[in-house]
């Protein structure tokens, strides 16, 4: 699938694979290939050929449509759209007078028609003939007065020529013809400039009781869009979610509803919208939605920073993680990945801290960010890698705010070895030693800082850092943490291990979305607690960033 | 694994959007076959998924 709004000028066409990721095909590929073969394979399906052509009009393809046009008007003869559309190439390739006998002869044979009427009213313009074109026109309303475009270019003849009032007196002229709904679109919002709201609702109410059921989506577009631009925001979601339907009216509609319920703070009624159109698969969709989910959980974290004032304690629990969370303990998948029992000193990992530009002094409870999420997911791999490269019982702490206002605790100074310590020795945890990380994202190259403590007297063994390169593209993650790894085995006399065949780190590039995907994994599963769903924001980013990572890894493209 | 898993956890959270991923997990799995020890241990996690 194709998008239609990569208009010519710009260097690629976005198109979307049967996962609906994402990709960009170079604008001259898909004019000397993509479409020319499209054609080739939709030449007998007249439906899907004339979709193709439109998007392709729509791209400015015109020139290189012209034989497949005529073809399916040929195939599709009795088609008002068809014909449009071969008249409309035409026209658009300077055949003129080919382009009005095309559609001439389509009325001829088939009568009057709405839009083949307006279309050939834009020939006898383009070839220079006003007059006979505003006549045309003029047919093409009394025939059919709901096609927007001859009503906004009748308008606008009338503008030009007689001023504004003139404008609102032929919209008034147009609204007395039989059936004559869409033209109450333009009457009310000519209202709702002059701040006449009760106009503005009497046209809009006139409008949907003649339109009937199902309520097209320009509709109510343009009612929900016209009401909520003039600050009518409530009176936009009463008429707008009385006829929605996420499955008809889609993204256009949904998006002017999720905006009006944001604006007014509604965030559960506009996150329920998101869902809806979410769950309709469509890819074109997702940068938008995406978006949308990213406001929506940015508001209810400022919301829930709200109740979180400095006067009240923020009470924080310690969420335990002792084997990687991809590795379920259960059989048979842990037989891909043999490890030995555990054995030795308990090693805790304590990280979630990071500095970063743009800090406060305090502990927040945020959004996932680049470094709060590395600030995590580093010490969930250091885990991992000790996991499989030694038989040290391993426990990565991560701070958690419970109660009201759940979520992760993101500290922006490194833990003290006092705190930590006190940690390493509390009854759910005792660990002997304790590993302190903390992510310096203040300056480039980022860096990662170790301290190795002993819980009993807290005793700082180990110090050291990494450089972390976050574009580097020979990256090796176990270089990342060879040093603190031999300081901790030398400290605890653990011999190390070699880790099981599958156990695979994507390096380079791919090695941090394998990081924000193995956080992500531990969001998805904090959420599951009860009164934590709230905290998880965007999840399908976190199940597309995953699902993208095979490909990542293997520094190619997924297929198109 | 971290993808199945992710599915897998998804489920306690949202199961319409397990369900909508679980779909895309088994295009996947038509397309790119695994080894069949590999697949068994997938399709091990998966079980959840498809059951209420």
């Amino acid at each position: 699938m194709a998008t239609s709004d990569d208009k010519p000028g710009r260097s690629s066409i976005r198109v979307y694979d049967e996962y609906g990721r994402e990709r960009l095909i170079d604008r001259k590929v898909w004019r000397d290939r993509v479409l020319p073969q499209a054609i080739r394979e939709n030449w007998h399906n007249a439906e899907a050929l004339y979709s193709m052509l439109a998007e392709a009009l729509g791209d400015g393809y015109e020139a290189d449509i012209v034989k497949a046009a005529e073809h399916l008007h040929k195939l599709d003869r009795k088609s008002a759209r068809s014909t449009c559309l071969y008249g409309v190439v035409l026209m658009r390739v300077g055949r003129i007078e080919d382009a009005a006998r095309v559609m001439r002869a389509y009325l001829a044979t088939n009568g009057e028609d709405g839009y083949v009427l307006l279309n050939l009213a834009k020939v006898y313009s383009a070839g220079g003939d006003k007059a006979k074109a505003r006549e045309t026109l003029w047919r093409a309303i009394e025939f059919d007065p709901n096609v927007d475009n001859a009503l906004q270019w009748y308008g606008a003849i009338e503008r030009e020529e007689r001023g504004p009032s003139a404008q609102v007196r032929a919209w008034q002229r147009i609204a007395a013809l039989p059936n004559s709904w869409r033209v109450r679109l333009l009457l009310a919002r000519d209202a709702l400039e002059g701040a006449r709201l009760q106009d503005a609702l009497a046209f809009y109410e006139e409008a949907l009781r003649l339109a009937g059921d199902p309520v097209p989506a320009d509709v109510l577009v343009s009612i929900t869009g016209d009401l909520g631009s003039h600050g009518y925001l409530q009176e936009a979601l009463t008429i707008g979610t009385a006829h929605f339907s996420a499955k008809r009216h889609g993204l256009t509609v949904g998006n002017n509803l999720i905006k009006a319920h944001f604006d007014l703070n509604q965030f559960d009624a506009a996150q329920n919208i998101l869902d809806a159109l979410y769950a309709q698969g469509r890819p074109d969709y997702k940068s938008t939605l995406d978006y949308w989910a990213a406001e929506i959980a940015k508001a209810r974290v400022a919301k829930k920073s709200e109740r979180l004032t400095p006067a009240t304690p923020i009470p924080v629990s310690m969420v335990s993680v002792s084997r990687p969370l991809w590795l379920p303990d259960t059989l048979p998948v842990n037989l891909l990945f043999p490890t030995p029992a555990r054995t030795g000193p308990v090693i805790a990992i304590l990280g979630s801290t990071a500095s970063f530009q743009g800090e406060s002094p305090t502990i927040v409870l945020g959004l996932a960010t680049v470094p709060g999420t590395l600030s995590r997911a580093l010490p969930l791999f250091l885990a991992q890698e000790l996991f499989f490269r030694t038989s040290l019982p391993v426990k990565t702490l991560v701070p958690w705010v419970t109660g009201e206002s759940q979520g992760y605790v993101f500290g922006q100074r490194p833990w003290t070895d006092d705190y930590a310590a006190e940690v390493a020795t509390r009854a759910d945890v005792c660990a002997e030693w304790i590993l302190i990380v903390h992510l310096n994202a203040k300056n480039e190259p980022w860096s990662v800082d170790f301290r190795l403590v002993r819980s009993l007297g807290a005793a700082c063994a180990y110090e050291g850092s990494a450089t972390l390169r976050r574009d580097d593209p020979a990256l090796s993650p176990q270089e990342l943490t060879s040093a603190m790894q031999s300081a901790l085995l030398s400290a605890t006399g653990a011999k190390a291990v070699l880790p099981p065949p599958l156990y695979d780190v994507p390096a380079g590039k791919a090695f941090f979305p394998y990081l924000m995907s193995v956080e992500g994994l531990m969001s998805l599963d904090l959420a599951r607690k009860p009164g934590a769903t709230e905290t998880l924001h965007s999840p399908r980013d976190i199940i597309d960033r995953a699902l993208a990572l095979p490909w990542t890894a293997l520094q190619t493209s997924p297929p198109v | 694994m971290i993808l199945v898993q992710s599915v897998v956890a998804m489920k306690e959270v949202d199961s319409s959007i397990a369900s909508e991923y679980r779909q895309r997990l088994e295009r996947i799995r038509s397309q790119y076959p695994l080894q069949p020890p590999v697949d068994r241990a997938l399709m091990g996690m998966t079980a959840s998924l498809t059951s209420d």
